[in-house]
């Protein structure tokens, strides 16, 4: 079962565990969010690439998972560090368009519908070390 | 957190619907409420299995799911319904309009609300099955548990499908389900449209027992594909959906009916006649009154039914060709007081319009008045008019029900049939349903000195003899008379007889 989290930061800037999502729809942002934080990750979600350089500025992102219908890829990876992988999230009638910018830096290509266990070994694989509840937490 | 699929839940004003004092036992039918469907289900349903009913839109699948809950509120049982369609709100007005009360019925509405259009609800990163499956189930699962509902009615199973990545999981999804709904103790009815684009071969495969709904443009039917466990009536039923919700009318079926009677002469009344029929005719058997327009076909048949009044016998007469009025007046003028003899409840005239009704509906209304009214003479005027009901479907196979029912019941059927010839070569009928009667009388005209005249013979008797010869019928003011025997005649059943001598035009002795 899918449970949804909250979107938006946080309200400390997250080390580690922060994927970027980013969608303009807002329903796809709840799933994704709560697939995401359920997994003890800490999603950043945004629905305009005017809200991506505050989401940068929050956390130190891991990952991105950016709607190819949504957003312009060439942009994102302008402003995103070159360290963090980018994959593009896009159905099939989109997947041509989608391939075309798979130049741009992105690393791999998302077909939705997504599968949860797809998407959270993929994440987990690519994000590194950041899947399981923080030990430290568990600690205290 | 937030669940994807918002339950709303409503719950009967009656607060003793927790503690239903009558609990159905295994062994027992549960009725769904339409006792022409509870017939064909042999007393109903099995209790707690799961029945599937198919149809395409509009075919009454909800209105037969209310009927079951319904009949199960009125039995004090407790009874769910599950929305994943349509709203309870609109549920519960289409249950008005067809004045069924939904008072205690327990609605989980998982039906999408408007907010999933206005707030903009869609999505597509996850297949819906991700989504939505848990939650829902989840939702029906503990309405389940809390209630414990006898019976349950889930519209529409169709909507499942779509929360299932596969065929594979949908099938074990579905199997599981209805074995966790049984084990509860429920027994559920689920509604599927089984379209081309979206077939439900599973979902019958799956199921206890399938009710199938179709509607053509010219009527409604009601058919059981498959019942575990259980006997049924085959075949397709008339069905109507009415402001009183669905009715339906099961196909005769005589061998299902049988009442003990003696089987003993009924007079006509004239004694001449019964003279003709060496007493009459017997009860529980089929004659066929035959002959052209105006001969006196209806008249011979009132004269049966008159006499059945005197011995306290009721009749009815269903009139296909004139109207109520037109008999009656009819009737009157030749000393056949029917008005009377309605009024005295010891007649039924019917008038019927063919194309209103089904052979089912026809059926129906006479197992209504043979079981319900004790009626002991049933005359269809005429066989052609009957045939209108059946548009298009085989004559014979429906009066033959027809008369083997009322044969079984002891009833005494009249069949009046017209044959199109006039005068010419003789034929008892021109519809092949010869066959179909125990008793055979004919009416002929008869031309004798210029005069149109009219006579009267029995071709086929099955119980006993008949005289052979014909006799003149005159139908006066003062009823019906019959002449002696017409022995001196020869080619009266040619229209233009002769003596025996060989004159033509000869006078009737």
């Amino acid at each position: 079962m899918i449970e949804l989290g909250k979107t938006g930061p946080p309200p400390h800037r997250a080390e580690g565990r922060a994927i970027l999502v980013a969608d303009r729809n807002r329903r796809n942002l709840e799933l994704l969010s709560g697939v995401l934080g359920a997994a003890g990750f800490e999603p950043r979600t945004i629905a305009s690439l005017d809200e991506l350089d505050r989401a940068l500025a929050d956390a130190e992102v891991r990952l991105a998972l950016v709607d190819a219908a949504s957003f312009d890829v060439r942009l994102v990876v302008q402003r995103l560090p070159r360290s963090v992988p980018l994959f593009l999230v896009c159905d099939r009638r989109h997947m041509a368009c989608a391939r075309r910018t798979m130049p741009e830096g992105a690393r791999g290509i998302l077909e939705k519908p997504l599968f949860t266990s797809e998407l959270l070994a993929i994440v987990r694989s690519a994000a590194g070390g950041a899947h399981e509840p923080d030990p430290a937490a568990h600690r205290a | 957190m937030m669940h994807a699929h918002i339950a709303r839940v409503s719950m009967p004003n009656d607060s003793s619907e927790r503690s239903a004092s009558r609990s159905t036992t295994r062994d027992e039918r549960m009725p769904l409420g339409l006792p022409g469907l509870d017939e064909v289900l042999c007393g109903g349903l099995l209790p707690g299995r799961a029945y599937l009913v198919r149809g395409g839109p509009g075919t009454g699948k909800t209105i037969l799911g209310l009927h079951f809950l319904t009949a199960g509120t009125a039995r004090g049982e407790r009874s769910l319904l599950i929305t994943l369609e349509e709203p309870e709100e609109q549920i519960r007005r289409d249950a008005s309009a067809v004045r069924l009360s939904l008072d205690g019925v327990t609605f989980l509405d998982l039906s999408p609300g408007a907010e999933f259009f206005t707030r903009d609800q869609a999505y597509d990163v996850f297949h819906p099955a991700e989504v939505e499956r848990e939650p829902t189930m989840q939702s029906i699962v503990r309405r389940i548990e809390s209630l414990r509902p006898q019976r349950v009615f889930l519209e529409a199973m169709t909507q499942l499908r779509y929360l299932s990545p596969d065929a594979f999981q949908f099938h074990k999804q579905v199997l599981s389900f209805l074995r966790f709904l049984r084990d509860e103790g429920s027994t559920v009815l689920f509604s599927s449209e089984g379209s081309l684009s979206a077939p439900d071969e599973d979902l019958q495969f799956l199921s206890d027992g399938v009710i199938q709904l179709e509607s053509t443009r010219d009527a409604r039917s009601i058919s059981i594909r498959k019942l575990r466990g259980s006997d049924f009536q085959g075949g397709c039923h008339s069905m109507r959906l009415t402001d009183h919700g669905m009715e339906v009318f099961p196909r005769l079926m005589p061998a299902r009916h049988a009442r003990h009677y003696v089987k003993e002469p009924i007079s006509s009344g004239v004694r001449e006649l019964d003279a003709l029929l060496q007493g009459g005719i017997e009860r529980g058997t089929v004659a066929l009154v035959s002959g052209p327009t105006g001969v006196g076909k209806t008249t011979i048949s009132l004269c049966f039914v008159q006499e059945a009044a005197r011995r306290h016998e009721r009749s009815v007469v269903y009139t296909f060709d004139e109207s109520t009025e037109t008999l009656l007046r009819r009737s009157e003028a030749i000393g056949i007081p029917v008005r009377r003899l309605i009024e005295k409840g010891m007649l039924s005239v019917v008038q019927v319009e063919p194309l209103r009704y089904t052979p089912d509906e026809f059926a129906h209304m006479i197992r209504q008045e043979v079981e319900q009214k004790q009626t002991r003479i049933v005359v269809i005027d005429s066989i052609a008019g009957y045939r209108l009901c059946l548009r298009g479907a085989d004559l014979t196979t429906h009066l033959h029900a027809i008369g083997a029912y009322l044969r079984n019941m002891g009833a005494t059927a009249l069949f009046v049939n017209e044959i199109e010839t006039v005068t010419g070569e003789f034929r008892a009928t021109e519809l092949g349903i010869s066959y179909l009667a125990d008793d055979i009388v004919f009416l002929r005209y008869l031309e004798l000195q210029g005069e149109l005249r009219r006579a009267i013979g029995v071709l086929k008797k099955r119980l006993t003899g008949f005289e052979s010869t014909l006799r003149e019928l005159r139908i006066t003011s003062s009823g019906v008379q019959l002449g002696k025997p017409l022995t001196s005649l020869r080619g009266i059943l040619s229209g233009q007889p002769e003596l025996v001598d060989g004159r033509r035009q000869a006078a009737p002795p």
